[in-house]
C-alpha cells in the first residue's frame, strides 16, 4: 500500500463516485454518475485504467461477483473505497477548501 | 424488442486484447451492459459509443488488465485455448475438416508406427534379451552365406567357450501326439538341456529338462506349451502325471513353459536332443544354436572367441578327410547373431519404407490444412489488421495463431490414435504371419509419446505458415482497403500453389512406389513356377518310426495311398513328395558322378534333393523334358533311378546325354557301401524355393532309396473340387491306418499365396498410402482453385460480360491447376527416382526406374489434376456478370 500516494483530479472525481454508493458499486455506474453529475465525457479506457491504478495505490478494493444470464455470463467487479481511500479524499477537499479559503468571490 | 448484439468486430477485437481472464470478462460485460441500456434509446449511436468506448478500452488493455497480475503461464496457455477453441467453433466445418485431415495422418503413421515399435524397436521378451544371441555357420570359400550348426562342432564350443552364459541346440520339426482322443500333428522342437535356462524362461508348473534326461538310454520326456496345455490339456491341473505316446512312444510331460513364450513363435512341444556327448552326429550341419553372452560381451567378441575353436576341434576329434575338406575349404567359421536382429531382420527394410510412406500421407494432410488454414486467415486479415493497429503484438496474434493450429492438431491427433487403437487388431488379422513379433503390436507409452510429438510438430508444419504470413507489418494495408482487395495478392497464391505442388509431389513419389511394387507383384504371379499350382491340393502325412521302420514300409505305404488318391473320382493325378515346392525347403546332399572321381582333399559338389513317388510329376504337371517319369516298378529293391532336372544337366552334363548317367552320394565313411543311381529322366526346372529365388540344380530319389529316411510326405493330387477330395484323403487315410493324422491341408494357391503374402501386405499398405495421398492432393487442388475462382469471380464476370468465350475461361483455370500439378509431378519423379532405389531389394524383375511405371501414373495424377481442375473451371465458366457485379 503506498501511504503517501497522492490524487490526481479524475482519480478525486472517481473516488467520490465511490463513495457514494455504500455498498460497493460498478464500474459502468462509476461512469454513468461522472457523466450525469460531473458534465464529462469519460472514457470507459480512461476510466478502468484509474480504477486499477487507483487500487494499487490502496484506495479502492474490489470484488468480482458472477452473475446471471442478463450480463452473458460475464461477472460483476464491484468496487468499495478504502479508509485510506476516505482519507485521501478528506486531504484532498481539506486541500482544495484552504486554498480556496479569502478568494470565495472569485470562485 | 430486445437490444441488438455490441458491433461483433469490436467485441471480438476486445476479448482479444483483454484476454478471458475474470477481470477482462467484467470490463467486456460492463460495456455491454451499458450498450444494452444505451441501444433501448438510440441504436445507432449505443453502436457509436461502444465503438469508441472498445478503442479506448483496448488502447489501454495493458493498464486494465495488467498482465503481470496473477496470470502465469498455465492460465495464459489456458485463456489462448478456450479462445481457440471459441474461434474454432464459429467455423465448425473448417474445424471439423481440418481435424478430421489431421486425424487421417496422424492415424496412419500412429497405426504403422505401433507395428514398427513392437516389432523393431522394443526388446524381445526373453529377461535379458539383449544378451541372446543365435549361433550360426559360414563357409564363404564354398559360398555359403549362413547355415546352421552341427552337433559335435557345437558340443565342442560349448566345452571350450568363454564368452557365454550358456548355449543351446534346437531342431523344428513335427511329432504325433495321442493324448486320449485321436492322434494330431503337433509342431515340436528337438533341445538340448540347456535350452530353457539359456532363454531365460522359468517354469511355474513342472521344470525343464535335466541334463540326465538328454541322453541317448533316458526315459522320454518332453515340455509342452502353455497353448497346447490349455488347448489339448483342458489346463489339466494333473498333466505333469499324464502319459501320452509322442511318435507312437510313451512320454512323461515333464513340465509346461511359461505363457509368454507362446508369444515368440516357439513349437507346442520340446524334447530332449538325446546326443551321445562321446558321439554325437558329426557333419550334420541342420541344428540353430542359441546362446546367453556374458554381460558386456558382444555377439562380434563372442563370434572370435569361438573361431580358434574349430581348428582345435579339427586337431582333437575331426579325422573324416571330407568334413575336413569341407571345414578348410569353406574357410568355416562360427558366425554370432543378436537374436532380435535375426528374427526382424527381413521385415525391416519394407516397415520403415511403409512408415517412410505414412510420414509422406501425414506431410500431406499437414499441406492441406495448411492450406486451409491460409485460406481461412485472408478471411481474417481485417482482425488481424485492427489487432496490429491497435497495438496488438505480433507475438501475441501469432500465438492465437498457432494455438488454434495447437487445438486443430490435438483433437485430429486424438481421434487418430483412438481410429489406430480400434483399426490394429484388423490390421494385425491382415497382416502375414511371416510378420514376426505381431502378436505384440499394441499402443503403448511409446506410440502415444510418438503420436502427441506428431500433433504438435503438425500444429507448428500448419499453424506457422498462415501465423507469419498475415502478422507482417505489410498486412496492415489491408485495414486501408477495407479488407477486400488485397486477397488475390500474388504471393500468397504462389504460397498455396507450392503447398498444392509439394502434395503432388509426394502423392507422385507413393504413386511410383506403389505402382513399381504391383508391376513386381504381377510379374511374379506369372513367374514361371515349372509347376502349375490351380486345382492342386496337397495335405501332409508322417509316419512313425515306432511302425514304418524301413524306407520299404514307407513306399508300400506312400504307393497305397497315391493309389487309393489316384482313383477318387473327378482326381486326374496324385503323387507324394518330401518337399513340397515353396512350402519346404529341400535338404542337400554331396554326390560324385560315375567315371569322375574326385581329387583328394577337394570336396564333392553339393546339389537339393527330395523324395518323390510316381505321379508327382503329373499331379504338378512338371513336364518330362527327356527320358520318363518314375514307375512303379522303380520302387522294387535294387532299382536304383532318379530323375534330375534341367539345370543339373546344365550343370554336370552340358552337351550330353544324361539319360543312363550314373551318380552315388558321398558320405565321410569310406568303408560305406553306396549304390550308384541312373538317371531316368529329366524334368523342367521347378522354382523350389518360391517365384522370387533362383532355380536350384535338383536331384528327385523314389521313397525307397538307400540313404535316406524321410517319413513325412505332402501328398499332392490334382482335381477341380478341392473340398470332396480333402474329405477324399481323410478316408484314405483312415482306411490305411487309422491312428495317422493328418497335417496342413491346403491348396496349392494358397501355399504359392503365401509365400508373396509378405511382399503383397507391403503393396496393399503402400497402394492405401498412395490412394490416400491421391485423395488429399486433389481436395488440396480443387480447395485452391475454388477458392481463387471465387476472389476472382468479379474480375471473370468482368472479362465475360466483354465478350470472353466462357471456354476460354473454363481452359484458364484448367490450365491452371494442370500446371500447379505438372510442377509437382516433374519434382515427384525426380523424387520418385532417388527414392525408388530404396525399394530395389523388394522388386522382382523390376527396374526401380521402369519407364512404363513412371509414364503409367503420371497420366493417373494428371488425370485426376484434369478433374480436381474442372469443377471449380466450370463454376468459373458459367459466372453470371450481373450476379458477380452485384456482390
Amino acid at each position: 500500500m503506498a501511504r503517501h500516494a497522492t490524487l490526481g483530479e479524475f482519480e478525486h472525481l472517481v473516488l467520490l463516485a465511490v463513495l457514494r454508493h455504500a455498498d460497493g458499486v460498478m464500474g459502468s455506474h462509476i461512469g454513468r454518475e461522472l457523466e450525469a453529475r460531473a458534465k464529462r465525457r469519460v472514457s470507459r479506457g480512461a476510466l478502468y485504467a484509474t480504477l486499477d491504478r487507483l487500487q494499487q495505490k490502496g484506495f479502492l478494493t474490489w470484488v468480482i461477483e458472477p452473475t446471471g444470464p442478463d450480463r452473458g455470463g460475464h461477472p460483476r467487479r464491484v468496487f468499495t473505497i478504502t479508509r485510506a481511500g476516505r482519507a485521501a479524499v478528506r486531504q484532498y477537499g481539506r486541500a482544495v477548501r484552504s486554498l480556496s479559503a479569502g478568494i470565495e468571490d472569485l470562485l | 424488442m430486445t437490444a441488438p448484439n455490441p458491433p461483433r468486430l469490436f467485441r471480438r477485437m476486445l476479448s482479444a486484447r483483454l484476454g478471458v481472464g475474470r477481470v477482462a470478462r467484467s470490463v467486456i460485460g460492463d460495456l455491454d451492459e451499458e450498450y444494452t441500456d444505451r441501444a433501448r434509446a438510440n441504436p445507432a449511436a449505443a453502436r457509436r459509443w461502444y465503438r469508441r468506448e472498445a478503442v479506448a478500452v483496448a488502447l489501454r488493455a495493458r493498464s486494465i488488465v495488467p498482465p503481470q497480475r496473477g496470470d502465469s503461464m498455465m492460465r495464459q496457455l489456458l485463456a489462448d485455448v478456450r479462445m481457440a477453441v471459441r474461434t474454432l467453433l464459429k467455423q465448425p466445418r473448417f474445424a471439423i475438416v481440418a481435424s478430421l485431415t489431421v486425424a487421417l495422418g496422424v492415424g496412419a503413421v500412429t497405426v504403422i508406427f505401433s507395428v514398427v515399435n513392437a516389432v523393431l524397436i522394443q526388446p524381445l521378451r526373453y529377461p535379458n534379451a539383449d544378451r541372446l544371441v543365435n549361433i550360426w555357420s559360414t563357409a564363404p570359400g564354398l559360398g555359403y552365406d549362413q547355415f546352421p550348426l552341427s552337433p559335435d562342432l557345437f558340443l565342442f564350443f560349448r566345452k571350450h567357450q568363454t564368452g557365454f552364459e550358456d548355449m543351446a541346440l534346437r531342431q523344428r520339426g513335427r511329432v504325433n501326439l495321442t493324448a486320449g482322443q485321436a492322434p494330431h500333428v503337433v509342431e515340436s522342437a528337438l533341445v538340448t538341456a540347456p535350452y530353457f535356462s539359456t532363454l531365460g524362461a522359468t517354469f511355474a508348473r513342472g521344470r525343464p529338462f535335466t541334463a540326465d534326461e538328454d541322453t541317448p538310454k533316458a526315459a522320454r520326456v518332453a515340455v509342452i506349451s502353455d497353448r497346447l496345455w490349455r488347448g489339448t490339456f483342458g489346463a489339466d491341473q494333473g498333466v505333469l502325471a499324464r502319459a501320452v505316446r509322442v511318435d507312437g512312444e510313451p512320454t512323461q510331460i515333464v513340465g509346461v513353459a511359461p505363457d509368454w513364450l507362446d508369444r515368440t513363435g516357439t513349437p507346442d512341444m520340446w524334447l530332449p536332443a538325446r546326443f551321445n556327448p562321446d558321439s554325437p552326429p558329426t557333419g550334420n550341419f541342420g541344428w540353430n544354436g542359441i546362446g546367453r553372452l556374458k554381460p558386456g560381451v558382444r555377439p562380434e567378441d563372442a563370434a572370435k572367441q569361438l573361431e580358434p575353436l574349430v581348428r582345435r576341434a579339427m586337431e582333437t576329434y575331426l579325422t573324416s578327410p571330407n568334413y575336413r575338406a569341407f571345414l578348410t575349404n569353406g574357410q568355416y567359421r562360427p558366425l554370432v547373431n543378436a537374436m532380435k536382429a535375426d528374427i526382424v531382420g527381413d521385415v525391416r527394410e519394407p516397415l520403415w519404407i511403409l512408415l517412410g510412406t505414412v510420414g509422406m500421407v501425414l506431410l500431406i494432410a499437414c499441406a492441406n490444412v495448411a492450406n486451409l488454414c491460409l485460406v481461412r486467415a485472408d478471411g481474417r486479415q481485417r482482425e488481424m489488421a485492427v489487432r496490429l493497429a491497435l497495438g496488438g503484438n505480433r507475438s501475441g496474434i501469432v500465438r492465437a495463431l498457432l494455438t488454434e493450429a495447437l487445438v486443430l492438431s490435438v483433437v485430429g491427433s486424438i481421434v487418430g490414435v483412438f481410429v489406430a487403437a480400434v483399426s490394429l487388431p484388423l490390421l494385425i488379422r491382415l497382416a502375414p504371419a511371416s510378420i514376426p513379433r505381431l502378436e505384440e503390436v499394441s499402443v503403448d507409452g511409446l506410440v502415444l509419446a510418438v503420436a502427441a510429438a506428431l500433433s504438435v510438430v503438425s500444429a507448428v508444419v500448419f499453424g506457422l505458415v498462415p501465423a507469419l504470413r498475415y502478422t507482417r507489418p505489410l498486412m496492415l494495408s489491408a485495414l486501408r482497403h477495407g479488407g477486400r482487395s488485397a486477397t488475390d495478392h500474388p504471393a500468397r497464391n504462389r504460397g498455396r500453389n507450392v503447398l498444392v505442388a509439394a502434395q503432388t509431389a509426394m502423392a507422385m513419389v507413393l504413386l511410383v512406389g506403389s505402382g513399381l511394387l504391383a508391376r513386381s507383384f504381377t510379374r511374379m504371379m506369372h513367374a514361371e513356377l515349372g509347376f502349375d499350382p490351380r486345382n492342386l491340393l496337397t495335405a501332409q502325412v508322417a509316419l512313425p518310426p515306432t511302425s514304418y521302420r524301413e524306407g520299404a514300409d514307407v513306399a508300400r505305404f506312400a504307393q497305397r495311398l497315391v493309389e487309393q488318391l489316384a482313383a477318387l473320382p473327378s482326381v486326374e493325378a496324385a503323387g507324394a513328395t518330401s518337399d513340397l515346392p515353396i512350402a519346404e525347403g529341400p535338404s542337400g546332399t554331396a554326390f560324385e558322378i560315375d567315371g569322375r572321381p574326385m581329387e583328394p582333399g577337394k570336396l564333392p559338389p553339393i546339389v537339393s534333393y527330395q523324395i518323390i513317388t510316381p505321379g508327382f510329376f503329373a499331379a504338378m504337371r512338371t513336364p518330362i523334358a527327356r527320358g520318363r517319369d518314375f514307375a512303379w516298378s522303380d520302387l522294387r529293391a535294387g532299382v536304383n533311378s532318379i530323375v534330375v532336372n534341367q539345370q543339373m544337366v546344365d550343370e554336370f552334363w552340358k552337351g550330353q546325354d544324361p539319360i543312363g548317367k550314373r551318380i552315388r552320394r558321398s558320405g565321410s565313411d569310406a568303408n560305406e557301401v553306396r549304390p550308384w543311381f541312373t538317371v531316368v529322366g529329366v524334368v523342367t526346372n521347378v522354382r523350389q524355393a518360391g517365384p522370387r529365388e533362383p532355380v536350384e540344380e535338383m536331384i528327385y530319389f523314389t521313397p525307397n532309396a538307400p540313404g535316406d529316411d524321410q517319413r513325412a510326405l505332402s501328398y499332392v493330387i490334382r482335381g477341380p473340387n478341392a473340398g470332396v477330395q480333402a474329405d477324399g484323403i481323410r478316408s484314405a487315410v483312415r482306411e490305411l491306418d487309422a491312428d495317422l493324422p493328418i497335417a496342413s491341408i491346403r491348396t496349392m494357391d494358397e501355399v504359392v499365396q503365401e509365400s508373396v503374402v509378405q511382399f503383397s501386405f507391403t503393396m496393399l499398405t503402400l497402394g492405401i498410402a498412395a490412394s490416400v495421398a491421391l485423395v488429399l492432393g486433389a481436395i488440396g487442388l480443387y480447395s485452391v482453385l475454388s477458392y481463387a475462382v471465387s476472389l476472382r469471380t468479379r474480375e471473370i464476370g468482368v472479362r465475360l460480360a466483354l465478350g470472353a468465350a466462357p471456354s476460354r475461361v473454363l481452359r484458364s483455370v484448367v490450365g491452371r491447376g494442370v500446371a500447379i500439378s505438372l510442377a509437382g509431378l516433374v519434382v515427384g519423379a525426380l523424387g520418385a527416382v532417388g527414392l525408388t532405389r530404396l525399394l530395389g531389394s523388394l522388386l522382382f524383375e523390376t527396374a526401380p526406374l521402369d519407364p512404363l511405371t513412371f509414364a503409367a501414373m503420371a497420366a493417373v495424377l494428371l488425370v485426376v489434376a484434369f478433374l480436381a481442375s474442372f469443377l471449380p473451371a466450370r463454376r468459373a465458366a458459367s459466372i453470371s456478370p450481373m450476379e458477380s457485379m452485384k456482390n
